[in-house]
């Protein structure tokens, strides 16, 4: 794997800013019109940045999928 | 009859010799029903990818007439090839139309967002030689299978410990990667997640 994804930061509920929306792979694949195999090899070739939850699955931020069709426009 | 903790221990897990009591049964099946579609998914690319990698590609003069057109960059590759039919995309392997040159090609939705924004096809991969790009491929499509098997782990890890931690969820999670690996055909990997979920439950105070 070329991209080691982040472990997702816990944040209290004293914080003022609300935790990051995040994308199971599958809730991201169907966002921007593609299957989770395309996810994960987006991953794989370091165009998505995911997070990890505490249970190690992959998480994708929203703002990571914004960036990604974006960044292609 | 055989018991543990006083319970009958009823149910064989699909395929193997575990023995699971009632309770970890009903934990095995709630954390295996979270992960079923995509598993079966994950079979289907990895019976093609098997398929594909096993056809020797040979080199232009005796590759067949393109099934397809795909044009990327300007460049009006020849689809020689479906490799992997996914749920939304498609695989090529395609031939140059002036040079001897062969790529993978990913085609993606034309609607999607991400074709919209990024374009419809992707160059993977290219070579000279097209039976090395297969293998390629094959072993990278092989290693996001793996990754894909490893994060199902992970969600199933999720399910068998929050909704029921009695109910020996670290054994239920190891026949539930058991069966991932079968898949996929890759132990170690598969594995990677059990650890992740282990230094969870450490990092929570949990015992397994």
């Amino acid at each position: 794997m070329n991209e080691e994804p982040t472990q997702v930061p816990q944040r209290g509920g004293d914080t003022s800013e609300p935790a990051e929306k995040q994308l199971t792979v599958n809730e991201a694949a169907h966002a921007i019109g593609v299957d989770s195999f395309t996810i994960q090899g987006l991953i794989q070739r370091g165009k998505l940045n995911p997070a990890r939850s505490p249970w190690g699955e992959i998480m994708m931020p929203k703002s990571e999928l914004i960036r990604l069709i974006e960044k292609g426009r | 009859m055989l018991k543990r903790k006083g319970q009958v221990t009823d149910f064989l897990v699909p395929g193997s010799t575990v023995r699971f009591t009632h309770g970890e049964r009903e934990a095995y099946t709630a954390a295996f029903e979270a992960i079923q579609p995509e598993l079966d998914e994950l079979r289907q690319i990895h019976r093609q990818v098997r398929s594909f990698q096993q056809t020797t590609w040979k080199r232009r003069a005796s590759l067949s007439d393109p099934i397809a057109i795909v044009t990327v960059e300007g460049i009006e590759w020849h689809a020689q090839a479906l490799l992997l039919r996914l749920p939304k995309c498609a695989i090529f392997l395609c031939r140059h139309p002036t040079e001897n040159e062969f790529a993978i090609i990913h085609l993606f939705p034309a609607e999607s967002a991400y074709a919209i924004a990024n374009g419809r096809d992707q160059i993977l991969l290219r070579s000279a030689n097209p039976h090395q790009l297969v293998r390629q491929y094959a072993a990278e499509a092989r290693h996001t299978l793996r990754f894909m098997a490893s994060n199902l782990v992970a969600r199933a890890q999720r399910v068998a410990w929050e909704q029921f931690p009695e109910e020996s969820p670290g054994k239920v999670v190891r026949a539930i990667s058991w069966r991932c690996c079968q898949v996929v055909g890759n132990r170690e990997s598969v594995m990677e997640a059990e650890r992740a979920g282990h230094t969870a439950r450490r990092a929570r105070g949990l015992r397994v």
